[in-house]
């Protein structure tokens, strides 16, 4: 009966964070045996969800259903005593232990109840490392593995905790085709064992291959749960976005002028290889890939922030001989960097000071600050970009994801940037904020400014991108413009089994 | 539109948390000076008044040259053996007697030297600063005793004894001096680009280097600021006491960062005003000061300083946190962080 | 993937690279120095690096959870100043020994507890709990110091025991203890998780708290012992005794190869860097030089330790990229 074969079922979750409300009333079932998908955007609430589930975080509202009895799940060693088990993204481990000890946290075999039984150890760890093929040493410490090897660790260690419920999030990121095919083979035998799997994904090809039903979430809400068989792709990328592409992406194309940003043979070792890019005034122009294709290590260089092994970058058609960001921000680059809170604001310091850091030297050349031309300017550009904040003189850490993320951008309008190089920009961010910053874009280009965005969110990348490259493992493996290719041919670019160039220069 | 997700903002006070923070120290002060004014009759006069803030002052003066390297996110351990080296050196000159001028102008070109040292071994090499301001401390104390031994010079000449011990009218130069120092920090960090980038540095270092901040050359000026502070602040005091010896300086960045932690300055950088530097320079020696009056044996000056510390610093983190919720998440902070918080 | 040859650098400069500089400076020193590869004196460096050994592995694992303890010179002094205060009511001296132990670990529990439960940094916490400690020692000896009589306390820094120093064999107990700890129990395990990211060890399921408070108080106790050694030797108990021990400790961790950032270790390690640091000091006062300035020479070698182990963190993860 359908009843008894739901494992969990969480009713009405609202969790709120700081400016922001993650989940605003979401319903989610999981039955036994079932590989459940999660999908929806960045920001859309499916991490949180599975958090929440995971004991990592409290809810706010709701209640959770376990095998039939409402629980309170205290926290993550409370979740893992019930049975329920997560797996990050990146591997949540400990690179000094070795493996077999990684594996064994919190269910370590004791000896006399108090030394760990070293030699059972290894054993379990090599029982379950063995009933996944992999070939590792148990006793080798983890930081001695690959990544990709670490995180099939981290997904032997959850089965080890023998769990009920099984969260993968985002498992595969890290993961070579080889040891994704190992996993997705673990995944199915554990299914028929009666065990339930939630699964979220960026990687929409996947979901086909290894899931049964699919729950898409958007801005915090549930859309819609429904079977993998009765549903096709595109259904879910329209329901993940929420309307149309043309009316999400508001791209307003404008006659491109001259080259703003030439980047030419860029190569470093083991990040990028040969990278040749053009940006011309007024264009947008998109960079997609998986993550680890390199994308934002490569912005990096151009920007001068890592340096490069070879390569030239031209800048409205002049070489650079001296790659630095004071450098770079001097010629009117502006980088609005992946993660905003490590690379791109001073949280503790007002908005007032984040928009004006990078132009300091140019609005006071004389060391001195006059606090009123500052909250002038800083005004100016809040007002512009619709930033919410009550005052300028607010910590950015309260404003939500969206205000940050324009406060990121203002402070590089201010900085008198015309050609951007925007990386993720609109991750973790509602929709709503998002339309604004593509409108914002869309002004900043009929100004005549260039704009390199790089995005791994496929709707995103061909609904505002003027021309698109796709980058994969360092190298540029598919150059196209607006309209000239198919979702399919670029996801094949992104994963490397097609290289297709065209082009104008 | 879709349903606006973002939450109206709350009620918790926000950028009022840091102004409440600072507040707290003046109502703390306040609070203080009040009480001790009742317990003891002795308390509110100009003497005592103004030996308070004569003691104060040189403690002021190390803790801001502190409070700038730990707003950059570094720490000055070496401190005490900079005023050392630097201290026995002019008291040498002035023995050989050499012109006041001359020896103190020397003694804090070498504050800058040492200091520059320090701030090269941390930007060039890389090296954290817990671990060379610490090597520094024990190498520049090393040198010291390499130079002085274990004698003692004292007998100063007046002019040189005016900064630490003279007075202008009724009230003891050490005070201007202190006063003319803050004057220039609160320019310093309010008012000019420095300050600006200084706070961005510590409040985070990555973002304010995307936005192309020279970073190592405002942290090695930092050091050397702080190298002169510690090398001017030994001077008031071996010219108050009239003497110096190898051992002079003990306790300096230990006082310097207590002053600076109860002053409000955040361990993490980024936060914190000379202002509240000074206020904590205050509470350390009035309590002192109201222990001795109370005839509170003064061996338990340590435990209600380090009690003080620890309490102020709880207080701020609380008023902080309820401010910014920072979502933990694992990862985030493995750069900074570890025994010395980055340092 | 990662090359074999650096790993074999990697292995080579960390524990064996303080072998060598120990087995640099042994030779060097014996030459330098007759007296120095004297027994008398090998039997003095016995009982001089009894205190900073077992200090130093408490503060290893306090700084392999990413923490550091500040306290542990003072919590050594208080030890002493305790034991003697005891012992001069009247205590018999192993309770006397005890009571010093235990007083130290309390405020090793109330520094636990403030890092874990306030969230306060460590650096704060013990940088206060050093004041506050040594503050207590000052009022228990009013500022002086208090002789300890007691034959048979003092013959624990200075007698044998099956042919060796008594503190040989309290250092060897405890560095068994602690290497016991860290290796073969799930503390130790998750000490070095909590180092390596607190956070995530708290994803785990792991209970970051209250493992915080047991580092704390394990590095305290540790400097109980070690307060107990050296309170033995000097017969003396005041609060200056054993003051500086902390950065001497930090310094044979960090020269030991552990990294201050937390989340690895090895207590064989922090004893190599304690013998260096011991052998330097005994062998630079043989020849003449002042305290300060073997520290200076000591303060150099931890910068240069660093330098090198930072050389090769970044070689070597180059490679595993």
């Amino acid at each position: 009966m359908a009843e008894n074969d739901v494992l969990v079922e969480m009713r009405g979750i609202v969790k709120d964070f700081p400016g922001v409300r993650a989940l605003n009333g979401v319903d989610f079932q999981l039955r036994k045996g079932e590989v459940h998908v999660l999908v929806g955007e960045n920001g859309a609430g499916k991490s949180t969800l599975v958090k929440i589930l995971a004991g990592v975080y409290g809810l706010d509202q709701g209640t959770i259903v376990l095998n039939g009895r409402q629980t309170h799940v205290h926290g993550p060693a409370h979740a893992q005593d019930i049975g329920i088990a997560i797996v990050y993204q990146e591997p949540n481990l400990v690179p000094h232990l070795t493996v077999a000890q990684n594996i064994s946290v919190r269910h370590e075999p004791l000896r006399g109840g108090f030394l760990v039984d070293v030699r059972q150890e290894n054993e379990r760890a090599q029982e379950i490392l063995n009933r996944l093929k992999l070939d590792i040493d148990p006793s080798v410490p983890l930081g001695q593995l690959s990544l990709g090897q670490q995180q099939m660790v981290s997904f032997a260690r959850a089965l080890s905790l023998k769990p009920h419920v099984l969260i993968l999030d985002e498992p595969t990121s890290s993961l070579a085709q080889r040891e994704i095919e190992q996993m997705f083979a673990a995944i199915r035998e554990i299914k028929a064992e009666g065990v339930g799997i939630i699964y979220i994904s960026h990687r929409l090809e996947e979901l086909f291959q290894i899931g049964d039903r699919i729950t898409v979430l958007r801005d915090g809400q549930h859309i819609q749960t429904m079977h993998l068989k009765d549903t096709d792709l595109n259904t879910i990328i329209r329901m993940m976005v929420g309307r149309d592409i043309s009316e999400m992406y508001p791209r307003e194309a404008v006659t491109p002028g001259q080259e703003a940003l030439r980047l030419e043979g860029i190569t470093r070792k083991g990040v990028c290889h040969d990278i040749n890019i053009v940006a011309r005034h007024g264009e947008i122009v998109g960079l997609f890939g998986l993550v680890g294709a390199g994308r934002s290590e490569m912005a990096r260089i151009v920007f001068g922030l890592d340096p490069r092994d070879s390569g030239a970058v031209y800048r409205d058609g002049r070489r650079v001989s001296h790659l630095s960001p004071d450098a770079a921000a001097r010629m009117g680059l502006g980088f609005v960097t992946e993660d905003r809170k490590r690379e791109g604001l001073c949280m503790v310091l007002p908005v007032r000071q984040n928009v004006v850091r990078a132009s300091l030297d140019r609005l006071f050349p004389h060391w001195l600050i006059s606090p009123g031309r500052e909250r002038q300017v800083a005004h100016k550009y809040i007002a512009e970009l619709s930033i919410a904040t009550p005052s300028s003189e607010r910590a950015v850490a309260y404003l939500s994801g969206g205000n940050q993320q324009k406060v990121v951008l203002a402070q590089w309008l201010c900085a008198g940037s015309d050609m951007l190089i925007l990386d993720e920009p609109t991750r973790g961010i509602d929709v709503g904020t998002k339309v604004e910053i593509y409108r914002m874009m869309n002004r900043l280009t009929q100004q005549g400014t260039s704009i390199l965005m790089i995005s791994s969110e496929l709707p995103e990348v061909m609904g505002m991108s003027d021309r698109l490259y796709v980058m994969c493992r360092g190298r540029i493996t598919g150059e196209y413009s607006r309209g000239e290719a198919t979702a399919e041919r670029i996801v094949a670019c992104a994963f490397g089994t097609q290289e297709v160039r065209h082009g104008e220069a | 539109m879709q349903t606006t997700r973002p939450i109206p903002a709350r009620k918790v006070p926000r950028s009022r948390g840091e102004i409440l923070a600072s507040l707290s120290r003046v109502l703390v002060l306040l609070v203080m000076v009040v009480t001790m004014a009742c317990l003891s009759p002795a308390f509110l006069t100009t003497g005592n008044m103004l030996n308070v803030l004569r003691q104060a002052a040189p403690i002021f003066v190390l803790a801001a040259g502190q409070m700038l390297v730990i707003l950059a996110r570094g720490i000055d351990l070496s401190m005490d053996s900079v005023a050392a080296l630097s201290g026995v050196v002019v008291a040498t000159m002035l023995e050989q007697e050499m012109p006041v001028a001359a020896a103190m102008v020397t003694g804090l070109a070498i504050g800058a030297v040492l200091g520059l040292l320090n701030g090269l071994v941390v930007t060039k090499i890389k090296l954290p600063p817990f671990v060379t301001t610490f090597g520094t401390l024990l190498l520049f104390k090393g040198l010291t005793v390499l130079y002085i031994d274990g004698k003692v010079i004292w007998g100063f000449p007046e002019a040189f004894r005016f900064f630490g011990a003279g007075r202008i009218g009724a009230v003891p130069a050490v005070i201007f001096v202190a006063l003319a120092i803050f004057a220039c920090f609160h320019v310093l960090l309010r008012y000019t680009t420095f300050g600006r980038k200084l706070y961005a540095i510590g409040a985070n270092p990555e973002a304010s280097r995307v936005s192309g901040i020279k970073i190592d050359r405002l942290l090695v000026a930092v050091y050397v600021i702080s190298g002169v502070l510690a090398a001017f602040a030994c001077e008031l005091y071996i010219s108050r006491l009239n003497s110096a010896k190898s051992d002079i300086g003990e306790g300096f960045s230990m006082d310097a960062i207590a002053a600076t932690l109860i002053g409000g300055t955040s361990f993490e950088g980024g936060i914190g005003t000379i202002e509240g530097t000074l206020t904590g320079a205050l509470i350390i020696i009035l309590l002192r000061n109201a222990m001795n009056l109370l005839g509170i044996s003064p061996l338990w000056h340590g435990f209600v300083t380090g009690a003080v510390m620890v309490l102020a610093v709880i207080g701020d983190g609380l008023l902080r946190r309820a401010a910014t919720r920072h979502i933990a998440e694992p990862h985030a902070v493995r750069e900074a962080g570890g025994a010395t918080e980055g340092r | 993937m990662e090359k074999p040859s650096a790993r074999l650098i990697l292995w080579l400069s960390r524990i064996p690279s303080t072998f060598w500089i120990l087995f640099a400076l042994t030779v060097a020193f014996s030459l330098l120095a007759p007296q120095f590869p004297t027994r008398d004196n090998l039997d003095n460096i016995t009982r001089q690096g009894a205190v900073l050994t077992i200090t130093a592995v408490g503060m290893m694992v306090a700084i392999a959870s990413a923490g550091i303890d500040l306290s542990v010179g003072a919590l050594i002094g208080l030890s002493g100043t305790v034991i003697a205060f005891s012992i001069r009511s009247g205590v018999a001296w192993p309770v006397a020994a005890a009571v010093g132990i235990v007083a130290c670990g309390v405020c090793g529990l109330v520094s636990g507890l403030v890092v874990a439960k306030a969230r306060i940094y460590p650096f704060v916490v013990t940088f206060g709990m050093l004041y506050m400690s040594r503050s207590v020692s000052l009022g228990i000896t009013q500022g002086g110091s208090i002789h300890i009589s007691d034959e048979g306390f003092a013959a624990i820094a200075h007698n044998q025991f099956a042919g060796l120093p008594i503190p040989l064999w309290i250092t060897l107990a405890m560095i068994t203890l602690v290497a016991l700890l860290m290796r073969r129990t799930v503390f130790g395990r998750y000490v070095f998780a909590i180092g390596n990211d607190a956070t995530g060890a708290e994803w785990m399921g792991i209970k970051v708290d209250l493992h915080k408070v047991l580092v704390y108080l394990l590095s305290s106790l540790m400097a109980g012992v070690a307060g107990v050694v050296l309170a033995s030797r000097v017969v003396t108990g005041n609060a200056l005794v054993g003051q500086g021990t902390e950065f001497d400790a930090i310094a044979a961790v960090v020269i030991g190869g552990t990294a201050l950032t937390g989340g690895s270790g090895s207590v064989l390690g922090t004893v190599l860097g304690a013998l260096v640091i011991t052998v330097l000091r005994n062998g630079l006062s043989l020849l003449g030089l002042a305290s300060e300035v073997s520290s200076a020479i000591t303060g150099v070698t931890l910068m240069l330790a660093v330098i090198l182990a930072q050389a090769v963190y970044r070689g070597g993860t180059r490679a595993n990229h």
